[in-house]
């Protein structure tokens, strides 16, 4: 269960994140949508504990991430925007050191990699190294690092960016997979068509604000749009109107 | 905790070990220094020799030189019809000479080139200076000695010649750096690297703290820059029992046992080096830039061999200055000054400890994601 309650983050002048509040149920995948530059990395890497935001709080799986940032890491599973791999090391020697960070022994990072490899089928890639890899390949490297301890809080960022159709069908088959074994899933995604097939929940952000949350037909209902591209659209126009003209009263 | 520092370690080692191109860094500087200096040591003996060896000299006078062809033939020159150095001797020489006046000579060569044939030249001539006016005196019924009011007996009190000074100085300057030129493409790609390649986010999600991210790397970058250094000690003593040492004049005393004491003389101070590097590495967002800065504290390190001894015996307790001078004591043989310094240790741990600390804080910064 993820609960993130009036977060802020700020760079200099730049308000990157505004007042965010998240509550994501364990078995659910969630989605920020948000355009470039809106505050859904900030967000992310703030329940990865690897930046602190300036207020607000945040619990994974009932962990203040604050208080106890280790601990609540060692609840989460990250999949990164860029994937941050190391071509001189093989896929399965990615899982075995993220395995030993996470105080895994070593049977037990055999046993999950023979599970992830077939999960994934990534039996072509195991003993390769990861230089040379394409996008797809390297996408599974990184979800299976994300996967090798269980944890029961996944977050994923922007994690269809850069693949092919195929690869991006495997991925969507292992989040759903994810979610049925009761994991809480928040990822940020562009891509409207996946955001509305994937998310139980999705929460719309604009300059580092809350702007609309609920399931997709909810949020296409109370836009009074057609489809969800349109509802973003209007969210985002609506709550860009409404900032000029706070904005201008002030 | 520990679990979590061995498996940065296995990781980092692993992949420095597939990294040919550091590894061939790390061990290019370790065995080149060694081999430099036995073909300085041989270079500088071999011109050593044939300067004495082949002393030559064309001495050009339109009246008699005898006197100083005589001379420098008793000294075991070659008069040649043309040589690199030539001393025109003046028409009335031998004439003044008898009559007790100067003879003058001029002596022509290219001093950037034939330096040490001249000044050897110079000595000789100097030589049968001396002899002329102590026979003068001597004809005159006056003792020689009372030429010279003050006999100047020049004792030198250390141990060590000037050239063995100087020679231990170029060998310090191997031994001191190998370490940091050994552990040098490893620590930068353990840290500029990886936030160059963007995969300091992953880890940073992992539950780790950033102190064993730290001190894991450290320990990578100080297994190679202990290698580096026993390498270097061990071809030094190799090398310098081939060099012809003896033959310059220089007393070197390295064997095992000051390969031993030099080594256990070294631990604090490569454990502080290779903490400095780590921690001014991670300022670096990419390895080329990483390798910049890494140059620029290499140049500062060489820089402290050449202090003045002055402030190297004033400040011989403090770290790096400490070790430089016990080192060159070890080496030479000598004794003099060699001091124990706790206090060294004690601050080369304390440098090592706030480079931890402050590299821990400083892989912790957000602005270290990129």
């Amino acid at each position: 269960m993820i609960i993130v309650k009036d977060l802020y983050k700020s760079y200099g002048d730049v308000k990157a994140v505004n007042g965010i509040n998240i509550h994501c149920e364990k078995g659910t995948i969630t989605t920020l949508l948000g355009a470039n530059g809106s505050g859904k990395t900030t967000v992310l890497r703030s329940l990865a504990g690897v930046i602190k935001p300036d207020s607000g709080s945040i619990h994974l799986g009932g962990i203040d991430v604050l208080d106890d940032t280790i601990t609540a890491q060692k609840k989460l599973g990250v999949f990164p925007d860029l994937f941050g791999l190391y071509p001189r090391l093989t896929t399965r020697e990615h899982l075995e050191y993220f395995g030993e960070l996470h105080g895994m022994s070593s049977s037990l990072i055999k046993e999950r990699t023979e599970e992830i490899v077939e999960a994934l089928a990534m039996d072509d890639i195991i003993n390769r190294r990861t230089d040379g890899f394409s996008q797809g390949q390297r996408m599974k490297v990184a979800l299976s690092r994300a996967m090798i301890h269980h944890p029961e809080i996944l977050i994923f960022d922007e994690p269809t960016r850069g693949l092919d159709v195929f690869s991006v069908r495997l991925l969507r088959g292992i989040l759903r997979s994810l979610r049925d074994q009761g994991r809480c899933i928040l990822m940020s995604c562009h891509v409207m068509a996946e955001v509305e097939d994937l998310s139980d929940q999705i929460i719309m952000i604009a300059d580092g604000h809350n702007i609309a949350q609920g399931g997709a037909a909810d949020i296409i209902k109370s836009s009074g749009q057609e489809n969800l591209e349109e509802a973003f659209v209007y969210f985002v126009t609506k709550f860009r109107k409404e900032k000029a003209a706070g904005e201008k009263n002030v | 905790m520990f679990k979590q520092i061995k498996a940065i370690m296995k990781k980092e080692l692993r992949d420095a070990s597939r990294d040919l191109n550091s590894l061939f860094s790390a061990l290019l500087y370790a065995v080149m220094g060694p081999v430099m200096l036995f073909v300085m040591f041989t270079f500088i003996a071999a011109e050593q020799k044939e300067v004495m060896e082949n002393r030559e000299i064309q001495i050009i006078s339109q009246g008699s030189s005898q006197l100083i062809e005589n001379h420098f033939l008793s000294q075991g020159f070659s008069v040649t019809d043309s040589s690199k150095i030539i001393l025109y001797v003046s028409d009335d020489f031998e004439e003044n000479i008898s009559k007790g006046l100067s003879g003058s000579v001029t002596l022509k060569a290219d001093l950037s080139l034939n330096y040490k044939e001249v000044m050897l030249v110079t000595r000789t001539l100097k030589l049968l200076n001396k002899t002329i006016a102590y026979q003068r005196m001597i004809a005159r019924g006056v003792a020689p000695s009372s030429g010279s009011a003050i006999d100047i007996q020049v004792e030198d009190r250390n141990k060590v010649s000037f050239q063995s000074s100087m020679m231990v100085k170029m060998i310090l300057i191997f031994i001191t750096t190998a370490g940091l030129y050994s552990s040098m493409s490893i620590a930068i790609d353990m840290t500029s690297g990886e936030r160059e390649r963007l995969s300091l986010e992953p880890l940073r999600t992992q539950p780790v703290s950033e102190r064993r991210i730290i001190l894991g790397k450290l320990f990578v970058a100080l297994i190679f820059a202990f290698i580096g250094t026993f390498i270097t000690l061990g071809l030094d003593v190799i090398a310098l029992s081939y060099a012809p040492v003896e033959e310059l004049g220089i007393r070197i005393a390295i064997d095992f046992t000051a390969v031993m004491k030099v080594m256990i003389l070294l631990i604090p101070f490569i454990i502080s080096l290779t903490a400095i590097q780590i921690a001014i590495t991670l300022f670096a967002k990419s390895y080329k830039e990483g390798m910049t800065y890494m140059m620029i504290f290499t140049l500062i390190v060489t820089g402290i061999n050449f202090l003045p001894e002055k402030i190297m015996v004033g400040y011989s307790s403090f770290p790096y200055i400490n070790e430089l001078v016990n080192m060159k004591q070890l080496l030479t043989g000598g004794i003099d000054y060699v001091v124990f310094a706790p206090l060294s240790i004690f601050l080369h741990l304390i440098i090592a400890a706030f480079c931890v600390y402050y590299a821990a804080l400083k892989i912790g910064k957000e602005r270290m994601l990129g």
